[in-house]
Parts: C-alpha cells; sequence; structure tokens
C-alpha cells in the first residue's frame, strides 16, 4: 500500500517523461525542420541561461509584476461586487447580459479601445488584464454566494441571524470554494492577456515581448525557453491560489 | 526527274507534317496541365506583382497555377519555406529573410527586391498634424510608436541617433501596425515610424503629415538617392533545385508583373483595391516601390542591397555577416 502511494506522488512525472521523450524522437527523427524545434537540451540550456544573468530573467519578473497587480485589482473589484450582486439576485440577472456578453468578448479583442483609454505603457496591460479577471471572478463570486446551500441560509435564519450575519458567516463562507475557482481562473486569463499585450502592444520588455522578438529574429531555443517560462509562471500562479484554497478553505466540498 | 521529283514530293509532305507538328506544339503544351506553385501571400500594397500577375493573366501565360495561401508576417512566411509548406514568399523583408538564410542557407532565395527612397516612399517619420515638429531633430522629448519587430525598432532608433536624438530624449514603443492609425487619431503619440499605407491613410483623414520619407537610404546608406532593398520575392532553394523549370518560368511572369508596374504605375496599382489591406479610398494615393528583378540589377544596385543587409547585421538582427550574392536568383 505504501509502495503504491509512494508511486502516485511519481504520476505527474509521467506525462512530463512523455512529452520530454516525444519531443526528443520528433527532433531525432527529423520529422520536424531542425531550424524550427530546436530539441529539449538545447532549449533547457537557453531557458537557464536566460533565467539566471540573462533578459529572459528580467522579462519573467515584468509579467509577474504585471499580472500580480492586474489580478489584485481585478479582486479588489471583483469580490464585494460579486458578493453584492449575488445576494440580491433580481440585481445579478438585470447585469447578467452585460458580464456574460464582456466575458465572451477575447480581451485582445480590447486592446484598441484600452491604447484610446490609457495610451500605452503598463497602464493599457494591467488595466486590459483586469478587466478579463473581474468578469472571470465576479461571474463565480456571485454564483457561489447564489448557491449558498439553502438548508444553512434557512438554518442561520431560524437561529435569528441578522441579514448582514448571514451575509457574512453563511453566504461569504459558502461561497468561498466557488471564489477560489474564479480566482484561478482570473489569474490565469491575466497572464494570457499580459503575454498576448506583452506581443502585441508596444512593449519592451515582458515574456511576450520575449517570446515577440526570438520569432522575429528565428532564435527558437530562445522563442521555446520563454514560452516555458510562461506556462511554469501560470502554472506556478495556479498552484498559489490552490494552496492558499487548501489551507483557508478547509470545509471546501465538506 | 522522277526520282528527284518523288523526293521532292516527299521533302515537302515530310516539310507540311512537320510544320503542322510544329504549329500544334503550343497547342498541345496548352493542354498539359498547369504547374501549381503553393505562393505565400501577406497582403500588402508590396505584393502588387502577384496581384499584377495574376489578374493580367501573366502566370496562365506560362502555364502556373499559382495556389494562394495567405500568411501575415515574416515569421509566417520564413516558417512556410522552411517546411515546404510554401514555394514562393511574394513579399519578405530582406533582413528577416537574410536571418533565415543563416539559420537555412538558401531557405529564402531572392529573385526580386523592392526599393525604398524619397521617391518610392515606404518607412517614414510621422508627427500628429498638431504637434510642432518640422525635422526629425524637432521629436525631441515626443512620445513614438515604432512599426514592430527588431528590425523596425532598430532602424527607427538608428535614424533618430543619426538626427542627434540619444535614448531618453523621446520614448519609444513598438506597436502593431494595426493600432497605428487608431492611436494616432487618439493622440496615444505624437508621432513614429510607420509604413505604407498607414502613412497615406493618416495623412488623407488629416491626423498627421510626413515629417520625412526614405529614411533607410538617406541614413543607414548615406546616400539619399541610393535603393534600399528592404523586401523583396523569395522562392525557397528547394523549389528553384527540384522544379528548375517552373522556377523560371514562375520568375518569367513576375518580371513581366515588375515591367507593368513600372511602366504602367497607375493602372497597376488599381489591383491593389481587394487583393490588398490597402483602404479602396487611397489605393489612387499610395506610393509605389521601385520593383527590380535580380537579373537586371547593377553592381551599384548590388552593393547598396548588401549593404543594408551588413546594416542588418550591425544591430544583431542578422546574427553574422553574410554575402547577399549566395541568396539571390537571377532567373
Amino acid at each position: 500500500m505504501n509502495a503504491m502511494k509512494r508511486f502516485d506522488s511519481f504520476l505527474p512525472l509521467i506525462g512530463v517523461v512523455g512529452l520530454i521523450a516525444v519531443w526528443s524522437l520528433t527532433v531525432q527523427f527529423k520529422l520536424v525542420d531542425p531550424v524550427l524545434l530546436p530539441g529539449p537540451m538545447e532549449t533547457f540550456r537557453a531557458l537557464w541561461k536566460g533565467m539566471t544573468g540573462g533578459a529572459l530573467g528580467v522579462d519573467f519578473a515584468k509579467t509577474v509584476w504585471r499580472t500580480v497587480i492586474s489580478t489584485a485589482i481585478a479582486t479588489v473589484i471583483a469580490i464585494p461586487l460579486g458578493i453584492m450582486l449575488g445576494s440580491w439576485e433580481r440585481l445579478y440577472r438585470s447585469v447578467e447580459f452585460v458580464i456574460d456578453f464582456f466575458r465572451s468578448t477575447p480581451a485582445s479583442a480590447m486592446f484598441p479601445l484600452f491604447l484610446v483609454l490609457f495610451g500605452v505603457g503598463d497602464k493599457t496591460k494591467i488595466s486590459v488584464a483586469a478587466f478579463g479577471a473581474v468578469l472571470v471572478i465576479l461571474f463565480n463570486v456571485a454564483y457561489g454566494v447564489m448557491n449558498a446551500r439553502k438548508t444553512r441560509l434557512l438554518a442561520a435564519k431560524v437561529m435569528g441571524a441578522s441579514r448582514v450575519g448571514v451575509l457574512v458567516d453563511v453566504m461569504l463562507l459558502e461561497s468561498l470554494p466557488q471564489t477560489f475557482v474564479g480566482l484561478r481562473n482570473g489569474v490565469s486569463l491575466a497572464l494570457v492577456i499580459i503575454v498576448v499585450a506583452e506581443m502585441f502592444i508596444g512593449s519592451q520588455d515582458g515574456l511576450g515581448h520575449s517570446v515577440f522578438e526570438a520569432q522575429q529574429l528565428f532564435n527558437m531555443p530562445e522563442m521555446y525557453a520563454a514560452i516555458f517560462a510562461a506556462g511554469a509562471l501560470g502554472y506556478g500562479l495556479n498552484l498559489v491560489f490552490l494552496l492558499i484554497e487548501r489551507y483557508f478553505v478547509h470545509w471546501s466540498g465538506k | 526527274m522522277g526520282i528527284d521529283g518523288k523526293s521532292t514530293r516527299r521533302q515537302l509532305m515530310a516539310g507540311l507534317a512537320g510544320l503542322t507538328a510544329a504549329a500544334a506544339l503550343p497547342a498541345a503544351a496548352q493542354d498539359k496541365p498547369a504547374d501549381k506553385v503553393k505562393v505565400g501571400v501577406f497582403p500588402l500594397s508590396s505584393s502588387l506583382p502577384y496581384f499584377v500577375a495574376l489578374e493580367r493573366g501573366f502566370f496562365k501565360e506560362v502555364n502556373i497555377d499559382p495556389e494562394t495561401i495567405k500568411l501575415m508576417g515574416g515569421p509566417a512566411n520564413v516558417a512556410a519555406l522552411i517546411t515546404n509548406q510554401i514555394e514562393v514568399s511574394v513579399v519578405l523583408v530582406m533582413l528577416e529573410g537574410m536571418n533565415a538564410n543563416v539559420k537555412k542557407p538558401g531557405v529564402a532565395t531572392y529573385i526580386s527586391a523592392n526599393s525604398q527612397t524619397k521617391t518610392w516612399q515606404m518607412e517614414q517619420f510621422v508627427v500628429r498634424t498638431d504637434f510642432k515638429a518640422e525635422t526629425i531633430k524637432d521629436l525631441k522629448g515626443a512620445k513614438l510608436m515604432t512599426a514592430p519587430g527588431p528590425a523596425n525598432f532598430n532602424t527607427a532608433k538608428a535614424v533618430l541617433a543619426k538626427n542627434g536624438l540619444k535614448d531618453g530624449d523621446y520614448s519609444i514603443d513598438q506597436l502593431d501596425m494595426g493600432q497605428h492609425i487608431n492611436v494616432m487619431k487618439a493622440g496615444t503619440f505624437d508621432g513614429g515610424y510607420t509604413l505604407e499605407p498607414q502613412a497615406t491613410i493618416m495623412r488623407k483623414m488629416g491626423i498627421a503629415r510626413t515629417l520625412e520619407a526614405g529614411l533607410i537610404s538617406k541614413y543607414i546608406l548615406g546616400d539619399e538617392a541610393a535603393n534600399s532593398y528592404a523586401a523583396g520575392c523569395a522562392l525557397s532553394a528547394d523549389f528553384i533545385a527540384g522544379r528548375p523549370d517552373v522556377a523560371k518560368r514562375f520568375a518569367t511572369a513576375w518580371g513581366k508583373a515588375i515591367a507593368y508596374i513600372n511602366t504602367q504605375p497607375n493602372e497597376a496599382r488599381k489591383y491593389l483595391a481587394k487583393n490588398t489591406l490597402t483602404p479602396d479610398d487611397v489605393v489612387d494615393d499610395v506610393p509605389m516601390l521601385g520593383y527590380a528583378m535580380v537579373k537586371d540589377m547593377s553592381p551599384k544596385q548590388m552593393d547598396e542591397w548588401q549593404k543594408l543587409v551588413d546594416f542588418g547585421t550591425e544591430i544583431g538582427v542578422v546574427p553574422e555577416k553574410i554575402d547577399i550574392k549566395k541568396f539571390v536568383a537571377a532567373l
């Protein structure tokens, strides 16, 4: 049983080993032109070199900063608004179309509008990413509140809890698991928007800029290194929210 | 005489048969299915020879049936050339093509090049109509944009430096070409390094004016009249080696289109409408480029071309010094 458990902890590595094996074989048998697809070792060397003293480390830090700021702004706006809309379902229904409409609109399509509103530089990138993340977090928080278990709400009311008490002690806590789903989706979306914005709207740094420039110069190992760095960042941010959720929302699903 | 007469009749009959066969040859050749050529098309105003050759039937004349594959930007065209998904890229930025040639020699073999000068305008510095600047020197303190990519970015900076402006004297951001007009209209930038047809559209809309065009010739090549061959039509080495006859015929049609543009520019530019990203109302105003086939170029023109590629090496866009003669084909 213990051996089985030990084996289970290595399960996530199977996918990684499989990916590297397929990649190595593709390069080995030249299934894709080597100019376009360098081998894993070459790419990891470029990743290591770039992250330890190269420009990639600076670009990575810039993207982290932009993503964190935009997610923080989105969180501050979306959570209170989501709780308010969720606790007042008729109000939510009245704005549901607008939320769903913009939630379904690719944020990159909003670049021209945000460029005109905020100019270039960090303001546009952060605001457009925050805009995308707000809607995702808001949607999840509102539904979390609306779907708070009725039996618990009734129990609180029967026991004489005030409206504010019900909102804070029952609805808010009940909505937290769903809120964290929103936060995880929100931070992933914010990262995607930031990277795309760094690629296409006036940027001198960031992982998106790094991918774009490497692509323009056909520096393929550097390009894949930047893509891996972006992937690792997205995975890391998701993991951070997952750990926070497990620590604070220990009642989730119970 | 009898024998001679028979012989003459036989010779005559044979001659007639030969003539008939000769007369039938072009028809037979035309009956042969047209050769397919996969062509990567970035629908810009500088792709004009392709549309001229297509619509005026120059490809048909040489029994070629081009398959248009729309590809946006140099990297997509280079990747498609490397993987043989296309055999021709109708307009490939020179520094991007030469950079690709360092990685895989011959992948972008140019048969023609497009010259940009003060007359054949493409790259230029523009400013908002209400911004006080008469020359590039006056851009001190300005908020500038530039066409994206390291080649454009470094060229813009080099031109600013030649005008005495150092880093910090201005701010400059790379911006997707599709946004240039919007942001100038909104006043987000004071000016910038842009390309055609955006510059013509801005001027026509009254939101910006050109400070100076033909910048590469003047500031990078050091001669206002020098040809800056910033892009051209490239064939893959595999195509030229694998189907030399088809490649030669493609080049013949291409040369005919270039000759047509050079002799009848006003007629030619009408083919920009519907085929390219050039709006219909500016088609008649978009400046032409100086298209030239490699086989018609003088040593001076080749030197100008080499000088531009050397500049690419200087700014790090082309990773090593290369001899352009290795990557051109006089078809």
